[in-house]
């Protein structure tokens, strides 16, 4: 064991050792990062044309997956006159550290329309909200799991165009995240096992080191849940669409811009902020969904769309496809 | 001119506030002009538009900046870095204007008109020549308009337009609001200029409306097209088959209806001559 307590490492010095450490961080931190990137089989492919008549539901799914879905179905059913944000309170106690907080509840409204207009997904979230319910209860009932099952054909579609991470690249990225671990945890382990060998506890700065530089390999390096070449396809239908934010904010009656819809499902309810919707736009922003269910971060800081244009993706969000109306009228049918 | 040029229909002038309008109606917007200076060593944001539009629309450089008419000859850097972008872009055609913006070393900001010499004539050819060292996609050039009738001419506007396109062996990107506002400035009759230009030398059109100051028409770009420019854009269509026209809107920006109404115009005038389907 003489070789495990005596080598060029073991016996480096303390200094000597954490820029010896560091180095070895920064290019394992730099490969990694490069592997990850540039071995995604996508990254050479261009993305999908923006399509004509965008779909939100399919761009909302792409963006943020079921929660975001969930949130553009209720979006789109108050502005038809189905739901509306309650005016009285409702104690919300799913959001941790705050409970019986009093909060806006989402509510169906008096005099709604039939509800036989709703597509099937629509009606399932019509139904849910039979009575009223604060925001933060969407994301930790069981409505996005059941949202989830309704739109595995645009998950299918999706990962057809090879805009999600496919299964053999995430198990790859894996590899590249636990090999990167490995020799940051593994060397500073192994330095640290020596130091307190040796009776010597000055080891802050190396536990520091070894923990911020996993922190950061985790946050750079994991699989994300969209491809490059969704990423890429995303910030262009961002890029494409982010004048239309501000047009529709001064837009003299916003609730009648057909295109509000596709908005919400792009960029999320902060285009709401300053509109007709901002009380939804605020009982949203404040509930926050706490799973897992967003997918990776990234996907979620950004926003999608399609290039297989609209109707498509009603079909595989409605289920059975019955009462879908299509494009930008998403699920609606009616 | 001998290369064969593709027939691109009907498009817009590219401007920032359209971005999205245009993706929601791309149908309706056959190919974009875009303004060559806007992307020349541009910030990250505007490569990433230039992309974007790239993948999406065939685009037709416009340079606005290049002072073709400059007797001291051209700005090496800002050919070199058009160049570059032109090559990138790779559009079928380019274009710029029969004009100087540049004297003695200092930019003046604004197209100013060349005195009709041949003198002149000689200048255009040869920094046409020097442009053509670095670029082999067809070079357009644009009539422009001006107030002020540049004193010492030895040709008339249509004989000076004629001789720079034959001696250069460039096409014309006519702009028939240019040509409608200077004939009303100074009196002449836009149909019989036009008799005298070398039609079959037309590839592209602008078209787009301005306004009146103190008796004199302004080129702003800032109103619908008006009927008399509909006129010649229906005439030059009638007698030579153009490749591509382009609204160039620039100020009191309209609903994208609006101009989606005015291509639409255009394209017909196209179709009644059977030069779009």
């Amino acid at each position: 064991m003489e070789w495990f307590t005596h080598n060029f490492i073991a016996d480096m010095h303390g200094p000597q050792f954490l820029v010896f450490y560091g180095s070895v961080i920064i290019v394992t931190l730099a490969a990694c990062w490069w592997a990850t990137r540039n071995y995604d089989p996508t990254s050479s492919l261009p993305p999908p044309q923006i399509p004509a008549e965008p779909d939100p539901y399919e761009i909302a799914y792409l963006r943020g997956e079921e929660n975001e879905v969930v949130r553009l179905i209720i979006f789109s059913l108050i502005q038809r006159g189905y739901l509306q944000v309650g005016t009285q309170h409702v104690r919300d106690g799913t959001r941790e550290g705050q409970a019986g907080q009093l909060v806006q509840p989402i509510e169906r409204t008096q005099n709604h329309p039939d509800p036989r207009h709703l597509s099937p997904i629509e009606l399932m979230v019509f139904d849910w909200l039979a009575t009223p319910r604060a925001a933060g209860e969407v994301f930790q009932s069981e409505l996005p799991s059941r949202i989830k099952a309704h739109c595995a054909a645009v998950e299918q579609r999706l990962a057809t165009q090879q805009l999600l991470t496919p299964p053999e690249w995430k198990q790859t990225a894996q590899l590249i995240l636990i090999a990167g671990a490995l020799i940051i945890v593994g060397l500073g382990g192994y330095k640290l096992f020596i130091a307190l060998g040796e009776g010597r506890h000055n080891v802050g700065f190396l536990i520091i080191m070894g923990l911020i530089a996993s922190f950061i390999l985790f946050k750079t390096c994991r699989p994300s849940r969209l491809s490059r070449r969704g990423q890429l396809y995303l910030e262009r239908l961002q890029q494409a669409f982010e004048k239309l934010k501000s047009q529709t904010a001064k837009a003299a009656d916003p609730t009648a811009d057909p295109m509000l819809l596709t908005l919400v499902g792009l960029f999320g309810v902060s285009v709401l902020a300053g509109t007709a919707y901002s009380s939804y736009q605020q009982t949203f922003q404040r509930a926050t969904p706490t799973s897992g269910a967003w997918g990776s971060g990234s996907s979620c800081g950004s926003s999608c769309g399609s290039s297989s244009s609209s109707g498509s993706s009603c079909g595989s969000c409605g289920g059975d496809g019955g009462g879908c109306g299509g494009g930008c009228g998403g699920c609606g049918g009616d | 001119m001998t290369i064969p040029l593709p027939t691109l229909g009907v498009g817009l002038g590219f401007r920032e506030p359209f971005l999205g309008d245009l993706f929601l109606n791309r149908r309706q917007v056959d190919f974009l002009e875009i303004t060559a200076d806007h992307y020349l060593d541009a910030p990250p944001e505007k490569e990433k538009e230039l992309k974007l539009l790239a993948a999406h629309f065939t685009l037709i450089p416009h340079a606005l900046n290049l002072s073709l008419g400059s007797a001291e000859g051209l700005d090496e850097n800002y050919l070199r870095q058009l160049a570059a972008l032109i090559k990138r872009v790779n559009p079928p055609w380019w274009s710029e204007h029969i004009a100087f913006t540049r004297a003695g070393g200092v930019d003046i900001g604004h197209l100013a008109p060349l005195p009709r010499t041949h003198e002149a004539v000689e200048v255009l050819c040869r920094n046409i020549a020097a442009v053509r060292r670095h670029l082999e996609i067809p070079l357009i050039l644009e009539n422009i308009t001006y107030v002020v009738e540049m004193p010492g001419a030895e040709m008339n506007e249509a004989e000076f337009l004629a001789e720079v396109l034959q001696r250069a062996d460039c096409g014309l990107l006519l702009d028939v609001t240019n040509l409608y506002t200077n004939s009303v400035n100074h009196g002449y009759d836009p149909h019989e200029f036009l008799a005298r230009l070398p039609l079959e030398r037309v590839v592209q059109l602008h078209f787009v409306g301005g306004h009146w100051h103190h008796d004199v028409l302004i080129d702003s770009h800032s109103q619908p097209t008006p009927p008399e420019v509909w006129e010649l854009m229906n005439e030059v269509v009638a007698r030579t088959p153009v490749k591509g026209v382009i609204l160039e809107r620039d100020e009191g920006l309209p609903s994208f209806a609006e101009l989606a109404k005015e291509l639409e115009c255009a394209r017909e005038i196209l179709r009644r001559h059977g030069r779009w389907t």
